[in-house]
């Protein structure tokens, strides 16, 4: 079997992508305790915003930094009208109600923008830089740059900041966090609002390397199983969990699909997220509290 | 005066219908179903059969998520097993009459059911989620790459279904079957909730570990509920695969799994009654839609119909969700038993 280093590249690059899509997942649960089902229609609306934006004149990056502010904004007006009334109702409930939300909004873009594939603005220069003998495309060496300060950025947030201080605390108990004068649903809402934030920036890079169609949606739920392997409280469980994800599925999208006939390259990250829950629920770096019964 | 909220015999707190209120409601039920084959228009006909299909489908993933806690995304897996399990039965052995045909598929369907259900012995609530999404995936592509048995994205052609001999299904003949199919079902699960298994499953639901303490066998009754559930997924997927007599991998989408997790929530959670009007309420309201969006295109004369339906069939089952869990997370249900106690307590108010 030939060695195709190309495969690794291009699967580092999804990869880091998937890792910033999964932050938007372990964000919202250190927050809540609840998956988002709604992270879909979070990357999408991200997505289309600097879609539009940058058809209507706005350089390309500056639309996608608008976009993101956009993005924090509906993150936090959906936490403030649906999430809040959920407050006290079950995990089950909210998981429920996220889902029914991605629906709303998947429609909503659907009837807006249709199911055309759309062309991204070039984010970044184009070319392409020689990488031990095989040439890489630029993009992935900037994705790969930018998602890497985003985990900086993040990781820092979450150990030094007051506000991601804050976070840790409500994640970690909220009755006592409130009790240390911390708003547990301000500390919610900005979750959220961050959650849109990340998927933005996700989507924004999925939409250079491949367009604009709601198609995106599934690189959402396919970068569930990212955050599980790293650990679903794991803002670095994240990063290494994306970069798993992404290199096996690129390569086995470059080994088996010509062999499979295509899909296996989509089916694989569910494949691993089933071995994960039956082996280690808890992924390499969560908390272990899933009590066995 | 009964209210059924006093009850003051054993006796009468496992009674199936205590209220009077409720039999009159169940026999006018009757009486609209037995007037269906007399409506003129086929295509009523048609939406009334996929309810009655949606109705199974719905009571399999209220059995789960309802009543047992189990949160399944996974459930349209279990009804394109039924499904498939329908088209290559009839397809090796055609003479094989149909209600056997359906009790195979619900066994195949319980089957995986079963095997979905091994992450449940480990995973509780939200992880379980992602986990039967994660089976469903696996389960398409399955369906989608072994075509020699399932026809891959083309998809299968189901046999005529047959009893003594084969008959031809047209929308009044498959009305009987799917009816009678749905009110079994519909009676088997009534009556589970009061036997033991139905109490285990919801004190498995209320608070598993007190469940456990009472020497309720977790694995056990997680694994019943899943093998039940799906049992009843694959005879609806059995009815689908009769009644369409076409499947392939594109009619399970995920969406159809969102469209049963609607009308489990919008029926209200847990409630035999509440799964049947949900599945009344979420199969009708395409058709609804339908009809409103043909309305207004007199008043929008730009509006593209065929290709916003299906985001409008989305946002409205997305705000349905939403709308039900928020402000009536008892769903219909909930509605009517409001109703009820008003019409039974008339005119006092308590």
């Amino acid at each position: 079997m030939d060695v195709r280093p190309e495969l690794f590249i291009a699967g580092i690059a999804v990869g880091c992508i998937y890792a910033v899509l999964a932050v938007g997942f372990v964000i919202v649960y250190k927050a809540t305790r609840t998956f988002n089902l709604a992270q879909g229609g979070l990357i999408l609306t991200g997505t289309y915003l600097a879609y539009s934006l940058s058809a209507a004149g706005v350089p390309p990056v500056l639309a996608v930094v608008l976009s993101m502010l956009l993005g924090f904004i509906l993150g936090f007006a959906i936490e403030r009208l649906f999430l809040r009334p959920m407050i006290g109702e079950s995990t089950a409930s909210i998981l429920l109600l996220t889902l029914g939300l991605n629906e709303i909004i998947k429609g909503l873009l659907g009837i807006i923008y249709g199911s055309n594939q759309r062309p991204f603005p070039d984010l970044f220069p184009k070319g392409s830089a020689d990488f031990f003998g095989s040439q890489i495309p630029m993009i992935y060496v900037w994705e790969i740059g930018i998602s890497l300060m985003f985990f900086l950025v993040f990781s820092f947030f979450y150990l030094r900041s007051p506000v991601g201080l804050g976070m840790r605390a409500a994640a970690n108990n909220q009755d006592w966090a409130s009790l240390a004068g911390i708003s547990v649903s301000r500390v919610t809402a900005l979750s959220w609002g961050f959650a849109a934030v990340v998927g933005t920036v996700g989507g924004a890079f999925l939409a250079e390397l491949l367009s604009v169609n709601s198609s995106l949606e599934a690189y959402a739920f396919r970068a569930f199983p990212a955050a599980i392997l790293g650990g679903i409280d794991s803002v670095g469980g994240a990063l290494l969990g994306g970069l798993v994800i992404g290199i096996v599925e690129s390569l086995v999208g470059g080994y088996l699909d010509p062999w499979l006939g295509g899909g296996g390259k989509e089916v694989m990250a569910y494949i691993i997220l089933l071995v994960t829950l039956l082996v280690r629920p808890y992924g390499f770096f969560g908390t272990e509290e899933i009590e066995r019964l | 005066m009964r209210s059924a909220y006093y009850k003051t015999s054993y006796w009468s707190d496992r009674e199936l219908l205590p209220l009077t209120i409720d039999r009159m409601a169940i026999v006018i039920a009757a009486l609209a179903a037995a007037a269906v084959p007399f409506l003129p228009n086929t295509y009523l006909i048609h939406l009334i059969n996929l309810t009655t299909i949606s109705i199974v489908g719905a009571l399999g993933l209220n059995l789960l998520m309802g009543v047992c806690g189990q949160i399944s995304l996974g459930h349209a897996a279990f009804i394109a097993t039924g499904a498939y399990a329908t088209a290559i039965l009839t397809d090796w052995l055609p003479w094989v009459p149909f209600p056997l045909v359906f009790i195979f598929a619900g066994l195949v369907s319980a089957v995986l059911g079963i095997l979905a259900a091994l992450p449940a012995f480990r995973l509780k609530g939200l992880y379980l989620a992602l986990a039967t999404i994660a089976v469903y995936h696996v389960v398409l592509f399955v369906l989608l790459k072994a075509d020699g048995l399932t026809g891959g994205a083309i998809g299968l052609k189901v046999a005529a279904p047959s009893l003594i001999g084969d008959f031809r299904l047209s929308e009044l003949s498959f009305y009987p079957i799917g009816l009678a199919t749905a009110v079994l079902c519909v009676l088997i699960c009534m009556n589970l909730m009061r036997t033991k298994v139905g109490r285990a499953w919801k004190a498995v639901r209320d608070y598993d570990l007190v469940a456990a303490a009472m020497g309720i066998n977790l694995r056990y009754y997680k694994a019943l509920a899943f093998a039940s559930s799906s049992f009843l997924a694959g005879v609806a997927g059995s009815m689908y695969a009769f009644y369409i007599g076409f499947i392939s991998p594109a009619d399970f989408s995920f969406g159809m799994t969102i469209s049963y997790i609607a009308m489990v929530i919008v029926g209200g959670m847990g409630v035999t009654a509440g799964a049947v009007s949900g599945a009344i309420l979420i199969t009708w309201l395409p058709f609804i839609i339908n009809l409103m969006v043909g309305y207004s295109k007199d008043f929008l004369p730009g509006l593209q119909v065929a290709t916003i339906l299906p985001y409008m069939e989305s946002i409205s089952f997305g705000l349905v969700i939403v709308f039900f869990l928020v402000f009536e997370p008892d769903g219909l249900f909930g509605i009517w038993v409001r109703f009820r106690k008003y019409l039974v307590l008339w005119p006092f108010k308590h």
